[in-house]
């Protein structure tokens, strides 16, 4: 089957369009913002990058929980910085794309809880 | 199957749960007496970085946050294998500061500088919130803004690094939301 120029563009077009879809863009794993329910309490969780810094964000939405939550964020090579603690504040942290891309903010209600990508 | 399953669940409690201890039993040296002073927490950030370069990995020199006078600002540079910075910047973390900065840092009373703090609040009142013209920290722009901390930050991060360039990239705000 031959197809013509137009049809070979279109095709080529299709593909091409297909293959940026499936690309993950720079914010595509951030974003993902959300409140995380426990049985003690809730916090809001969010992340994301406003065209210059990358930020994640901790609130205290409601609840007793005890302990402290922290905060990260987890860069696209896998590489984790250093894990920041609060007790009783809630916190925002934002950092500059000087050492590459953020992929996901990270979210713990407590020491040892489960982590919250968002 | 199920034996086998309940012993590594018990194994992963435990371990978890000594990383705790162990952070506890690490940095007692400040904890101690209920007080972190100024001095131990800078010291605390001193051996976190003595830490990290002894496993090869350079930081730049802390800095006093503009933010809230309290928190030291900087960042480590990252390198070598993912796998490897993970586990030292961890053990690191754990043994040196991960107590220490949250006990120090929050028992402190936060002022912004002032050349920060009128910059933010043009920022934060070109946003269209009204400030009562007497916040002195991210906490009260925050209340000033109903609590949304998300402009205010935005402001407070972009007028900081506007005021400050030589902020490191990574930069920690805390607030209290009322």
């Amino acid at each position: 089957m031959k197809l013509g120029i137009r049809a070979r563009a279109g095709v080529i077009l299709a593909t091409t369009g297909f293959m940026i879809a499936l690309l993950p863009s720079q914010a595509s794993a951030l974003g993902d913002n959300r409140i995380v329910y426990r049985s003690c309490g809730s916090n809001y969780v969010a992340s994301g990058f406003n065209g210059t810094n990358y930020w994640a964000q901790t609130d205290r939405v409601s609840g007793t929980c005890a302990g402290r939550f922290s905060l990260n964020f987890e860069m696209s090579d896998g590489r984790w910085m250093a894990r920041t603690y609060y007790n009783r504040y809630s916190a925002y942290r934002t950092i500059s794309p000087t050492f590459g891309n953020v992929a996901y903010g990270l979210h713990w209600g407590c020491d040892n809880c489960n982590v919250t990508k968002t | 199957m199920q034996w086998a399953a309940f012993v590594g669940f018990v194994l992963t409690a435990v371990g978890s749960c000594s990383a705790s201890v162990d952070a506890e039993q690490a940095q007692a040296w400040a904890l101690g007496d209920g007080i972190v002073t100024q001095e131990e927490y800078h010291t605390a950030v001193d051996r976190f970085i003595a830490c990290m370069r002894d496993a090869g990995f350079e930081s730049t020199k802390p800095i006093v946050s503009p933010i809230d006078g309290a928190t030291l600002l900087y960042d480590v540079i990252p390198g070598g294998d993912p796998a490897a910075w993970n586990e030292t910047i961890d053990r690191c973390n754990t043994h040196h500061v991960s107590r220490i900065e949250p006990a120090y840092v929050e028992s402190q009373d936060h002022v912004m500088v002032a050349p920060l703090r009128q910059a933010v609040a043009g920022c934060v009142t070109s946003k269209g919130f009204k400030l009562a013209g007497e916040e002195r920290n991210a906490t009260d722009f925050v209340a000033a803004a109903g609590g949304q901390a998300r402009p205010v930050m935005e402001c407070v991060v972009e007028m900081a690094r506007e005021l400050f360039p030589e902020l490191p990239s990574d930069v920690k705000v805390l607030y209290e939301t009322r």
